[in-house]
């Protein structure tokens, strides 16, 4: 797709009056530019810090379409690296993790340490005459790497602005899940993976916001289990100008009332009310983390959407616990966890279903592909400045505002050569934060900066 | 059968060999419970979810621990054993859980079994060994799952059930259900039926 294509996208993605062309989830063109400028350059997910607890410890995960390897050093750093080897571009580790002192790629046997050094050469004298620069043949490091509150993302653009900048306003909602009690949160072992034929924008779109169809698509389970859930839902939702969103919803902590967990929750409301606020800290929600990490804090959810072509993509699904529960809540937390969500999960197979049928119809239409889609809802009843939340916040459940900022970040990081600048429609969010002394004073400033250094 | 020769041969202790499941019960027992499984196919394929949730003991657990991509040396032996861990699963349920997946599928509204998909379960290879406890069994078995949804979709999931039966009158309860699938990546849209 050459850069002139930048009108025809602007035609595709209307966001300012909710019209989407599908042909975005469909179009293989655009998702080879969309591998390349989007994936190329936003910071994405790698791992919490909890996933890599030694050095050597390493796993395997995907930037966009491309395998990286993420590896903690010995000086307790994380450093990212394509997991390609340079001599013919085989992956050096097949393995999803575990722990390694080096990697031989199993092609010609090129040896990589785990600062992604290249160490060994096979017949380094009789075939290269002693005349390979080994040093200059390492494997291929991300531009960037840096954490929040344990959790780690790297980009591959050298120009890309710093983590906490990309991350915004959505800051103050990531709080609300990381940073809830002093010890934070682990992942709990183990990843589930899954395969969806649709684009994995429907996916991160839907965790941005759309609390919309929760009461149609998990009638069966949200609705049969516990009817109070969908029962007049009070909640908001918020959108960044970076393209992130979460929609809430206030009193409850978890998405069945029965929950094993209920207890635990409760017992943690004083605890949660002191470190957040009001505002924050009695909600069940959903997020999106532009572009590609999603979570359902009241599901104890976390996950990917790697893209696996216009047409296919993976979920990887975890599960996060406060690191100090006991160990009897972390396993119910496992088990409600893999109830609800997952490819078996009584919510989440009927969006595996959805999700699936649209790719179908958008990879054998002609006329489906044409029809634009809605994205209206909620327009206009939007402020950027709530006297609570930061962000454009609805002060209502249902809305798709987080859609129309995500396309709109989308079509930006499609159609621009240079990083992106978003300019700032609502005020900054340090200065959102000293207005309100409640939900973040001077201590629990402190407690952050407390709580980082704990994780280096 | 193979010689003791040819067991040497090949690295196989002759208990480990025994182990590994040989007929040990009679054969009465042995084709009762294939009937026992082919019957409980039977109850899923014709999608008799509640009669089949009938099938498991009160105690009964039915699990699917996750398979993992691990460099050989450090693969855990049994993925199974470590299913009582804090490793996620796909889902690891309990009678009352499994009682509210049935409810889910009889709501009428779990529309990724709504039209129901069309699936055909094959059980092969039943191993089955005295479980110690007077009237339990280990069974474990191989299967196949098909799955036809809707016009085009379909879903081949094979896999391995290790199974606790329980004597019950003339026939057996599932006393405990491990099932290992043999896919990491799961290939579909989601694991909407039961295995
Ligand atoms: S491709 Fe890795 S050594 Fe040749
Ligand atoms: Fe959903």
């Amino acid at each position: 797709m050459s850069d002139t294509d930048a009108t025809r996208l602007n035609e595709l993605v209307d966001w300012e009056n909710g019209l989407i062309g599908p042909e975005i989830f469909i179009n293989d063109d655009i998702y080879r530019q969309e591998l390349d400028r989007l994936f190329g350059r936003a910071w994405l997910f790698i791992a919490h810090d909890s996933m890599l607890p030694g050095p050597g410890d390493f796993l395997n995960t995907y930037m966009g379409g491309d395998p990286v390897l993420a590896i903690r050093q010995r000086d307790g750093g994380v450093r990212v690296f394509l997991n390609a080897c340079r001599h013919r571009g085989m992956k050096v580790c097949r393995a999803e993790d575990g722990n390694a002192k080096n990697f031989m790629c199993s092609y010609h046997g090129w040896t990589y340490n785990t600062a992604g050094e290249l160490i060994n050469v096979p017949n380094l004298d009789t075939a290269y005459f002693n005349e390979l620069d080994q040093k200059r043949w390492g494997l291929v490091e991300v531009a960037q790497i840096a954490q929040y509150k344990g959790l780690w993302f790297a980009t591959f653009d050298p120009t890309a602005p710093p983590l906490e900048d990309f991350l915004g306003d959505m800051l103050y909602y990531i709080d609300a899940w990381v940073d809830r009690t002093p010890g934070g949160i682990e992942v709990l072992p183990g990843v589930i993976k899954w395969t969806i034929h649709g684009n994995w924008k429907l996916g991160a779109e839907q965790f941005g916001g759309d609390g919309y169809h929760a009461v149609i698509t998990h009638a069966s389970s949200l609705g049969t289990f516990d009817p109070s859930f969908l029962r007049d839902i009070k909640g908001i939702e918020f959108a960044s100008r970076q393209g992130h969103g979460y929609s809430m919803i206030f009193d409850r902590m978890t998405r069945f009332a029965d929950d094993p967990l209920g207890r635990y929750n409760q017992a943690q409301v004083p605890e949660r009310l002191e470190r957040l606020g009001d505002a924050r800290a009695n909600t069940v929600g959903n997020f999106t983390v532009f572009p590609n990490l999603s979570g359902l804090p009241g599901s104890a959810n976390l996950r990917m959407w790697h893209p696996k072509g216009p047409n296919e993509f993976e979920i990887w699904s975890w599960t996060i616990v406060d690191k100090d529960a006991p160990e009897e809540v972390k396993r119910a937390q496992r088990t409600s966890a893999a109830f609800t969500e997952g490819a078996a999960g009584v919510v989440e197979t009927d969006d595996g279903e959805n999700w699936d049928l649209i790719g179908q119809m958008l990879q054998r239409g002609t006329q489906t592909r044409k029809m634009a889609w809605n994205y209206q809802m909620g327009h206009g009843h939007e402020t950027d400045h709530d006297p609570v939340y930061p962000g454009r916040v609805l002060r209502n459940y249902f809305g798709e505002g987080p859609q129309r900022a995500f396309y709109r970040r989308w079509l930006e990081f499609m159609t621009s050569e240079s990083w992106p600048v978003a300019e700032a429609l609502e005020p900054d969010r340090r200065e959102h934060e000293a207005s309100r002394p409640g939900a973040f004073g001077a201590a629990s400033a402190l407690r952050r900066e407390v709580h980082r250094a704990d994780h280096r | 059968m193979l010689t003791t020769g040819e067991q040497s041969q090949r690295g196989t202790s002759a208990p480990a060999f025994r182990s590994m499941g040989m007929a040990r019960v009679p054969v009465e027992t042995q084709v009762a419970i294939e009937q026992f499984l082919y019957a409980e196919a039977e109850l899923l394929d014709d999608w008799q979810w509640r009669t089949w949730q009938q099938l498991f003991a009160e105690d009964a657990h039915y699990r699917m621990p996750i398979r993992r991509n691990r460099l050989r040396r450090q693969r855990k032996t049994d993925e199974a054993e470590d299913s009582g861990g804090l490793e996620v699963a796909h889902f690891d349920d309990d009678v009352n859980s499994l009682d509210l997946r049935v409810q889910q599928l009889e709501s009428g509204m779990h529309w990724a079994e709504d039209p129901p998909s069309r699936s055909r379960h094959l059980v092969t290879n039943v191993r089955v060994q005295p479980a110690g406890t007077d009237g339990e069994f280990h069974v474990r078995s191989s299967f196949l799952v098909y799955r036809n949804r809707l016009e085009a979709e379909v879903d081949l999931w094979a896999g391995e059930r290790r199974d606790v039966l329980r004597t019950h009158g003339e026939s057996f309860l599932i006393a405990d259900r491990i099932i290992l699938l043999d896919q990491n990546l799961v290939l579909s849209k989601n694991l909407s039926v039961f295995f």
